[in-house]
């Protein structure tokens, strides 16, 4: 866990060389670990700011009703020596706020003082447009989309089961890749949840989550671990550079989409798929155990009064 | 009424009862998903035969070939392995039916096979599972003996052993089989408990995915193992539950014509050494103790000499056993 | 439906505890013989007197052997065929393979004390019943300690033949040190159990000595034959007329009671699916009412009235419920159920002083032991009432057949979404299929089907009041002056907080509630949801039929299995029948099941019905009969009534729910009934203290286990 973590946190952190961490640089880290933050700094005290801005952050986040993991933070940083994750080039005006998601900043620069400026930076910077397939069709659209090698789609599952608070920072990383979030409501229905696992053959059923990257009729899937921080590496490394082009994509990534389901592998599947669940009631499960054991005692019963007093004398 | 025949009649009756219940809780348990599977081929039925604009006839060939593909897709039955995984089942009695003769001639020598190779199996099944059961037994025996313990071991002790032996190969060998075909662990325990117990419904049989009764010869190995083994373990298991049940009869049987004899002779000689031992035997060894005794015990010589004078002619009249009224001579 | 199994339809039970009391060490010969049947025979006089000498016994001991249970036609024919092949030597001639123990003349005997001590703890003298000690106390044998057992009928010593001291008469007791029989000396020694020993130690340590029992049994039937044959002439013909008077009378009762629970079978599982809510509701007015009215009604009723005029008055009060059944409301149907119940529990009580009666005259007269011939009687009864369930039943459902004839379609291949445990609690939830099968018969037809019960009743009635003579013993009670007997009352009050009756009252309750499951919701929302109204009276047959059935044969059973394996088999079954009917979607191409469940279902009841019956008796004690009865009738109805009330309120899946329960909780209390000298040993030990008010309870009920 910690190797992977080192392994992944940004570079502006700089870390790796063993050099002891600032506390600013700690906190950081520990919060890009499942979520995002914006770090007031100041090169003087601003204790104006200091009690400003968190406010309105606090405001921002109950008008949007962000939980826990979603919720921008707030951290103060009084700049006094040159730290690694302030580029001066980029920011040379204090105090300034650093929007810090997955393993991106976004410096403000803007006037701190003006309540609107500050709030209109944060709803541009957590904008997010998200694709929410209802029905089989929509996501059968967008599996078949891909073909095209502009089109790049991630698909995100929240779960009742096994949640992934931490999702919609993941979409908002992705749509900073310029990948389409998409996000898959649970439960499924049986149709799409052939589709899904019929188009993408590799893809676990027996695992909960689901974060799959999707383009040029390929599909990759993370598994389970979607920490922002993995993720955003995960994009970078898969995803060509340039915009626009149609690179062959590594076979150990990444798996080809098949084709789309004929009418009757819909019926097929699906009610096979509704079949094996119905069998798998747990209310059965439960009463064919208690008959079992019931049988069980009847035997018993049976040999018992066999070999009973009435035939053995004793 | 006889007891042999009270018993044998609360079995009849018992086991129909059994049978009976049996069939109501299938009938609950799996009606729905027949209906549903039956709805979903009707179904996909009509689809086809519209979409490719079929006739019954040809479908019918389609559903034909279909069901004589699936023994092939498995790969060959009948090379040696499959041949050999095929005796097996048959000496066994398993039957899944996943490959069955097809000639005529196979047929005639499968049912000339089974009728020698059944037995000859059972009988080797159960010497084996009594050696085993021996075997257990010294080895309770000499850990108990280790553990500072009395050396004595019960048939308690003896079926705990063979119970947690069988469910031991069960489990272990049903995590094998998980691993190989790809079932879940719950399947491959139901795929070895029916084979273990010879039902062997062929739902689910082994070296059937992928030719692996050719590519795989560890694991046709093991399957073999793994079937003559647990076979094993489990007569052991029968032998020291079933068998006292059914010889009940036999013994009631034996032990009343004993009896029979044994009142006829009117005098019954025990622990007496000298003693022929032309009648009157008895089955057991064990009863040497006459601390106490309603039978007829002679403790003088002279006595028992003049009694074994009269025991020889049958001459008596016959008196009602349960009276005591003194016979007048 | 199931009055009937609120009688004593357990009165097996009545021989078998007796000899379960009397039981030495050996229960199976116990069972075999009845030792009520051995009139006297330790005295050989009386056999003499008799004019049972020697000869003839041997004569007709040989007779006997030979013909045992065969129809005298077919002795003949198999005789004359026997003799002929032997003439013609086709087939040797047989030997007498007798196991009648044989003894010689001249073979000394010596006195046995002097060889066997024979341990005290596994002695107990077998008590044997005999006509001249009726009354007095028993002859105590003189001998009371070692090998005594040997020793009877010390009028004999005198006449020795041979020169020994005593001349003993050596009967071949159970032992159970005896190398031969005994099974003490045999429990396995040898510590590895192989094969062999387990196939030889399966039935060793059991032995009979079937000659023995014969010979008792046999005796005693021969004594009974000659003490008739030597009752002179007008005397015996007057027994003979009064004998064949009570079981015209006996016959009569049942045919009786057979009409009356025809109908009332059969109207009763129609009940809930022809008249709904009303129909539960009137059910449970009905048993409520008998509950209570049982704990005091009946015996007032019977003492001022007389076993025959109660009858009639019930009977009456049947029919007064019938013609209100034709048109049902809701102001009339609660007071007839009330009234019902109560006529109910009179004519139980009625029934039972009824045929104790006969049963007590009737032995006199033909010298046998009353406990036997009251549990005869009472078999026969109950064999003819049971026939009730069946007919009454075809009758509705061949009425009902009749008039859907036109509308006859066979049931449909598919599940029934709004039936079987799915079944909804608001009917305009059900599907139009359902809905047509459930849907009120026509009222033509309802009306023919209860005229049908109403002509039942009628003819009960005139069955009862012209050919059934009243007891003598009526007339007697009712000159003396008869005040309100509530002793049951009080009996029931003072033993309401006995440990053991509380524990089995849970049983007793789910012997109820499973009773007015079958009849009020397996009816409607199965059988009636998914065949159609007009089937139910088939499958009740069923029921009928089987739960007749197992409840004559279980009784005697239990002295074969004991009563733990029956009711464990009893639960298991019926454990399992509610487990099916909580997860199987009905689908009523498939009818055979609806069968199958009312069959299994009939043969837990038959078990609960014979064995819960008998287990009351059991705990209550037999000096008190009638208390037994009177809780066991209470705890059921109570139970039936509850389960009637819960129709209205829970769904089917919930009812089942709570019977399952109930059997589960049923259960514990038995098994722990069972061990309760080892619970309250461990809770002794456990608790430390001396519990002094504890011990008697202990005491009094260590002699049945």
């Amino acid at each position: 866990w910690n190797s992977k973590r080192s392994f992944f946190i940004p570079d502006f952190l700089g870390s790796g060389d063993g050099t002891p961490k600032s506390k600013t640089e700690s906190v950081i880290e520990e919060r890009m670990e499942y979520g995002r933050m914006i770090l007031l700094v100041c090169n003087k005290t601003c204790a104006k700011h200091r009690s400003d801005i968190p406010l309105w952050l606090k405001e921002f986040n109950q008008k949007k009703g962000y939980q826990e993991p979603e919720t921008i933070t707030y951290y103060y940083h009084t700049y006094r020596q040159a730290v690694s994750f302030i580029d001066t080039n980029e920011t040379d005006v204090f105090p300034n706020l650093i929007y810090f998601i997955g393993v991106k900043r976004v410096v403000f620069n803007g006037d701190v003082n003006i309540r609107e400026d500050v709030n209109d930076w944060i709803a541009s910077l957590d904008q997010l447009i998200l694709l929410e397939p209802r029905v089989y069709e929509d996501l059968n659209v967008i599996l078949s989309d891909t073909s095209n090698c502009s089109s790049k789609y991630l698909l995100l599952a929240d779960r009742p089961k096994c949640p992934q608070p931490s999702w919609s920072i993941v979409a908002r990383i992705a749509q900073d890749h310029g990948i389409q979030p998409v996000k898959i409501g649970h439960p499924l229905d049986g149709l799409t949840h052939v589709l899904l696992y019929k188009r993408m053959p590799y893809l676990s059923e027996a695992s909960c989550h689901l974060s799959v990257l999707l383009y040029e009729n390929s599909y990759s899937d993370f598994g389970d671990d979607i920490n922002p921080l993995v993720v955003s590496d995960w994009i970078t490394t898969l995803l060509p550079l340039e915009e626009g082009s149609c690179p062959a994509l590594f076979e150990t990534y990444w798996h080809p989409i098949v084709d789309e389901l004929t009418e009757l592998q819909q019926i097929f599947y699906s009610a096979e798929l509704e079949i094996s669940e119905r069998n798998k009631r747990p209310a059965f499960v439960l009463v064919g155990l208690t008959g079992g054991i019931a049988v069980i005692i009847l035997a018993f019963s049976i040999f018992w009064g066999l070999n009973g007093s009435g035939f053995n004398k004793d | 009424m006889k007891r042999q025949n009270i018993r044998t009649l609360s079995l009849i009756v018992c086991t129909l009862t059994y049978l009976l219940v049996g069939a109501a809780v299938f009938d609950a348990l799996e009606t729905e998903n027949e209906i549903l599977q039956r709805k979903l081929v009707q179904r996909v039925r009509e689809k086809l035969k519209t979409k490719y604009n079929m006739s019954n006839a040809d479908y019918e060939i389609l559903e034909a070939t279909i069901v004589k593909s699936v023994p092939h897709k498995a790969g060959y039955q009948w090379k040696f392995s499959g041949a050999f995984y095929f005796a097996t089942t048959v000496i066994t009695t398993i039957g899944y039916g996943h490959s069955t003769p097809m000639t005529d001639a196979g047929k005639v020598f499968c049912m000339l096979y089974a009728l020698a190779g059944i037995p000859l199996g059972l009988i080797m099944f159960q010497s084996i599972g009594e050696r085993m059961n021996t075997f257990a037994a010294k080895l309770l025996r000499f850990i108990r003996r280790a553990a500072g313990k009395q050396p004595i071991v019960t048939s308690s002790d003896l079926i705990i052993f063979c119970t947690g032996w069988g469910g031991l190969l069960i489990f272990g060998g049903a995590f094998m089989f998980s691993s190989y075909e790809n079932w879940t662990y719950f399947d491959a325990v139901y795929y070895c408990f029916v084979t273990l117990t010879t039902i062997g419904f062929g739902d689910y049989v082994a070296l059937q995915k992928r030719g692996s009764l050719q590519t795989q010869p560890e694991y046709v190995f093991f399957s073999l193992v793994f079937i003559l083994f647990g076979l094993t373990v489990i007569s052991a298991a029968m032998n020291l539950l079933v068998l006292r049940f059914l010889t009940m009869n036999t013994e009631d049987e034996r032990r009343d014509e004993q009896e029979a004899i044994l009142a006829a002779q009117g005098l019954v000689r025990v622990g007496d050494p000298t003693a022929d031992d032309d009648f009157g035997r008895l089955p057991l060894s064990d009863n040497v103790s006459l601390a106490s005794c309603s039978c007829y015990q002679l403790p003088d010589e002279k006595l028992r000499h003049r009694h074994r004078k009269h025991t020889e002619p049958h001459g008596g009249p016959p008196t009602f056993s349960g009276m005591t009224t003194r016979p007048k001579y | 439906m199931k009055f009937q199994k609120m009688g004593d339809s357990n009165t097996w039970d009545l021989v078998g505890e007796q000899q379960q009391r009397k039981k030495s060490r050996s229960p199976s010969r116990a069972s075999r013989v009845d030792s009520e049947l051995l009139v006297g025979v330790e005295n050989a006089a009386e056999l003499e007197a008799l004019g049972l000498g020697k000869e003839q016994l041997e004569e007709e001991a040989r007779r006997h052997k030979k013909q045992r249970s065969k129809s005298p036609a077919l002795e003949n024919i198999r005789k004359t065929s026997i003799h002929l092949l032997q003439k013609f030597g086709a087939i040797p001639k047989k030997k007498d393979d007798s196991v009648l123990l044989f003894r010689f003349h001249d073979i000394p005997d010596i006195p046995l004390e002097s060889l066997c001590i024979r341990p005290k703890e596994f002695f107990e003298e077998p008590k044997v019943f005999s006509f001249r000690d009726m009354g007095r106390e028993q002859q105590k044998a003189e001998v009371n300690e070692k090998c005594s057992y040997l020793f009877r009928g010390t009028s004999f010593d005198h006449d020795d033949h041979f020169e020994l001291p005593t001349e003993t008469g050596r009967v071949p007791e159970y032992d159970h040190f005896c190398p031969i029989h005994g099974s003490r000396r045999r429990l396995p020694r040898n510590k590895l159990v192989t094969m062999q020993t387990l196939m030889h130690s399966v039935d060793d340590e059991d032995n009979e000595d079937l000659a023995y029992i014969y010979g008792h049994d046999f005796l005693a039937k021969l004594v009974r034959k000659k003490k008739r044959e030597m009752m002179s002439g007008t005397e015996k013909e007057r027994a003979n007329k009064i004998k064949r008077k009570i079981m015209s009378n006996l016959w009569i009762l049942s045919v009786a009671f057979l009409f009356l629970f025809t109908a009332f079978n059969g109207l009763q599982n129609l009940q809930t699916s022809v008249n709904g809510d009303l129909g539960s509701d009137s059910l449970v007015a009905l048993y409520l009412s008998l509950a209570i009215s049982s704990l005091f009604v009946p015996s007032f009723m019977i003492n001022r009235l007389g076993c025959k005029l109660t009858f009639l008055i019930a009977i009456f009060v049947y029919f007064l419920y019938i013609v209100i059944n034709l048109r049902p409301t809701y102001s009339s149907m609660i007071p007839a159920s009330i009234f019902c119940g109560i006529a109910a529990s009179c004519i139980w009580g009625a029934k039972c002083a009824y045929i104790t009666e006969m049963g007590i005259r009737y032995a006199s007269l033909n010298f046998e032991s009353q406990t036997t011939v009251i549990v005869r009687f009472f078999g026969y009864f109950f064999m003819i009432v049971h026939c009730g369930q069946v007919v009454g039943n075809m009758v509705s459902s061949y009425i009902f057949t009749l008039s859907y004839s036109q509308a006859l379609r066979g049931p449909e291949d598919s599940i029934y979404d709004s039936c079987g445990y799915q079944f909804p609690k608001n009917l305009s939830d059900l599907t139009e299929l359902a809905e047509s099968n459930l849907a009120r018969p026509p009222q033509k037809v309802y009306v023919a089907v209860c005229l049908a019960y109403l002509a039942c009743v009628i003819i009960s009635g005139m069955i009862m009041s012209m050919f059934l003579n009243a007891l003598a013993k009526d007339a007697r009670n009712r000159k003396m002056a008869q005040k309100f007997n509530s002793e049951i009352f009080y009996l029931m009050l003072k033993h309401l907080i006995n440990i053991k009756f509380m524990l089995l009252v849970p049983l007793t309750i789910f012997n109820g509630l499973e009773q007015a499951f079958l009849v009020g919701v397996y009816t409607k929302a199965f059988v009636g949801c998914g065949l159609g109204i007009w089937q139910i009276g088939f499958v009740m047959a069923c029921f009928g039929i089987s739960d007749a059935v197992c409840s004559l044969v279980f009784g005697p059973l239990i002295k074969l299995f004991g009563r733990m394996p029956l009711f464990v088999f009893g639960a298991v079954v019926n454990l399992l029948m509610i487990v099916t009917l909580m997860v199987w979607p009905l689908n009523a191409a498939d009818t055979q099941i609806f069968y199958v469940v009312a069959a299994m279902w009939g043969m837990a009841d038959g078990v609960w019905n014979t064995q819960i019956n008998g287990f009351w008796v059991a705990l209550v004690g037999r000096q008190s009969l009638q208390f037994a009865f009177t809780k066991y009738r209470f705890w059921e109805s109570l139970g039936i009534a509850i389960g009637f009330a819960l129709i209205r309120h829970v769904t089917v899946e919930i009812y089942l729910l709570i019977t399952f329960f109930m059997l589960l909780l049923g259960m514990c209390g038995f098994l722990a009934i069972e061990n309760f000298d080892h619970i309250i040993k461990f809770w002794h030990h456990l608790i430390h203290t001396s519990c002094p008010e504890k011990e008697p309870l202990d005491d009094r009920n260590s002699d049945f286990e």
